[in-house]
């Protein structure tokens, strides 16, 4: 397929958050239960049309653990938007979301890619509600005062909002070039 | 120096214990990587060593022309590295070909950043066929039988795979004590002996930290986080039974809604919990007194 742009994506957030699963729903379709720790970076590719653009997109897939976390500079140079995602089950991924947010930020400034990306933080797990344990005024608090783009919740093992979270990735993003 | 940014990633890699924030002089806060003082007495100048070692053996074999630097030129002096500290040449190039599973994604990387991959890879390889063998995953299922029970593993999956990506985190502490062993190896010289001893000091109170303490710990947290909020419509009747035979928790809910409504009728069955063994309760119990007096003096 023909594309009329391609967008480099991250996923980055603590280790065990769901960012490979969420991936891998959102690339495949299914999900995988037996997801195993990403080990540095995995790469996907899925195309995709919003508003009429054939969109493809390249999502780079970052492990949480802390002995990548010292490369991620480097990773995310050319990047055109990213997700930040948190466990709404573990209040401390939500914490920890402002490390990798300016961490991230370090990376682009130095690459000299656009600080203005648009970022999306997310939250995931939500099929496990009951053990909730950051609040949705808590994530919308804290995605607004590190003036995310957006916000929301998903879970990659209903498949609820996983779409619709890159569906607005893509289209945040082709806005900013001002395709849209 | 030459090849820079070569050395960075390497430090960074191996050194590198996590990330922090600081504020800069225009008041902007910026992430750092940090570098942990472990009180490990040798591990600073090893690192150095290391870190040392690998750099120049990489260096050495790369274009004296830095212009002319390929990120391919690093792939024959790592599996020279792989094979010098003993580790499988055959998985590191798997690594390698799985980086390039998807060329166009790969062609868009510059030489900087194909090589941070490569050298990410490397140490991937030196840490994880480690990791494998490493007697704490016996040690592991074993710490777990203990707390869930036999038959409780299968019921606690959820945590069982919560804590499975804190072992494969466990931190600087498990990198050093490989990246030691891996160097001993090279120099076949029981140089570093004293320090891996301390290291395997070190790692024992990390594992406790980390699996024993740490899980105890939020066991309890977790349970008390997934309490459903307690709901009653602050009628004084409910509250005064809620305040009599509630759990600590309903009872400072019930204090709190004595207070909002301003129940003062409550003062007297108020008094009586300025004696409870919770410091909690008591205390609330307390303003509540002081509020509700206050009000009618």
């Amino acid at each position: 397929m023909e594309r009329d742009v391609v967008f480099k994506i991250f996923i980055c957030g603590e280790g065990g958050v769901g960012k490979t699963t969420l991936t891998k729903r959102y690339v495949t379709g299914l999900f995988d239960d037996a997801t195993k720790m990403t080990i540095g970076l995995d790469f996907h590719k899925k195309d995709l049309f919003v508003e009429g653009k054939r969109v493809a997109l390249q999502i780079w897939d970052f492990a949480g653990e802390d002995r990548f976390r010292e490369l991620l500079p480097n990773y995310v140079k050319g990047a055109a938007g990213g997700i930040f995602m948190y466990d709404i089950t573990r209040f401390s991924s939500l914490k920890n979301l402002s490390e990798w947010y300016y961490l991230i930020r370090e990376g682009l400034k130095q690459s000299s890619t656009s600080l203005e990306i648009p970022l999306l933080m997310i939250g995931g797990k939500i099929d496990l509600d009951y053990k909730r344990a950051v609040t949705k005024d808590e994530a919308i608090d804290a995605a607004q005062s590190l003036k995310f783009a957006g916000f929301g919740e998903c879970s990659a093992k209903t498949g609820y909002n996983i779409e619709n979270i890159f569906i607005t990735l893509a289209t945040l993003m082709l806005k900013s070039i001002g395709m849209i | 120096m030459k090849y820079q940014f070569i050395h960075q990633v390497l430090y960074a890699r191996v050194a590198g214990t996590g990330i922090h924030l600081v504020d800069n002089i225009k008041n902007e806060r910026t992430g750092k990587i940090s570098y942990k003082e472990y009180k490990i007495w040798g591990i600073k100048s090893f690192i150095n060593e290391f870190v040392h070692d690998i750099y120049t053996a990489l260096v050495l074999k790369l274009p004296e022309n830095e212009s002319k630097f390929n990120s391919d030129d690093l792939i024959e002096p790592l599996l020279s590295l792989c094979e010098k500290f003993n580790c499988s040449t055959i998985d590191f190039e798997k690594n390698i070909e799985s980086l390039k599973i998807f060329p166009e994604i790969w062609e868009t990387m510059d030489n900087e950043q194909q090589a941070s991959f490569y050298l990410n890879s490397f140490f991937e390889i030196l840490e994880n066929s480690r990791i494998n063998n490493y007697k704490i995953a016996l040690s592991f299922s074993q710490l777990l039988c203990v707390l869930f029970g036999k038959n409780g593993i299968r019921e606690n999956e959820q945590e069982l795979r919560d804590i499975d990506f804190l072992k494969k985190d466990f931190g600087f502490v498990f990198r050093a004590r490989e990246y030691v062993k891996a160097f001993s190896y090279s120099l076949s010289n029981g140089h570093y002996k004293n320090l891996l001893k301390r290291l395997n000091q070190a790692l024992y109170q990390e594992y406790l930290d980390t699996f024993i303490f740490n899980v105890i710990i939020e066991k309890s947290m977790s349970r008390e986080d997934c309490e459903p909020e307690i709901e009653f419509n602050g009628n004084i009747f409910e509250t005064f039974e809620l305040l009599r035979n509630g759990t600590d928790r309903e009872k400072l809910k019930a204090i709190e809604i004595i207070i909002e409504n301003k129940y003062f009728e409550a003062i007297d069955e108020l008094e009586y919990y300025l004696n409870n063994i919770n410091p909690d309760v008591m205390n609330a119990a307390l303003d509540a007194i002081i509020y509700l007096k206050e009000i009618i003096e």
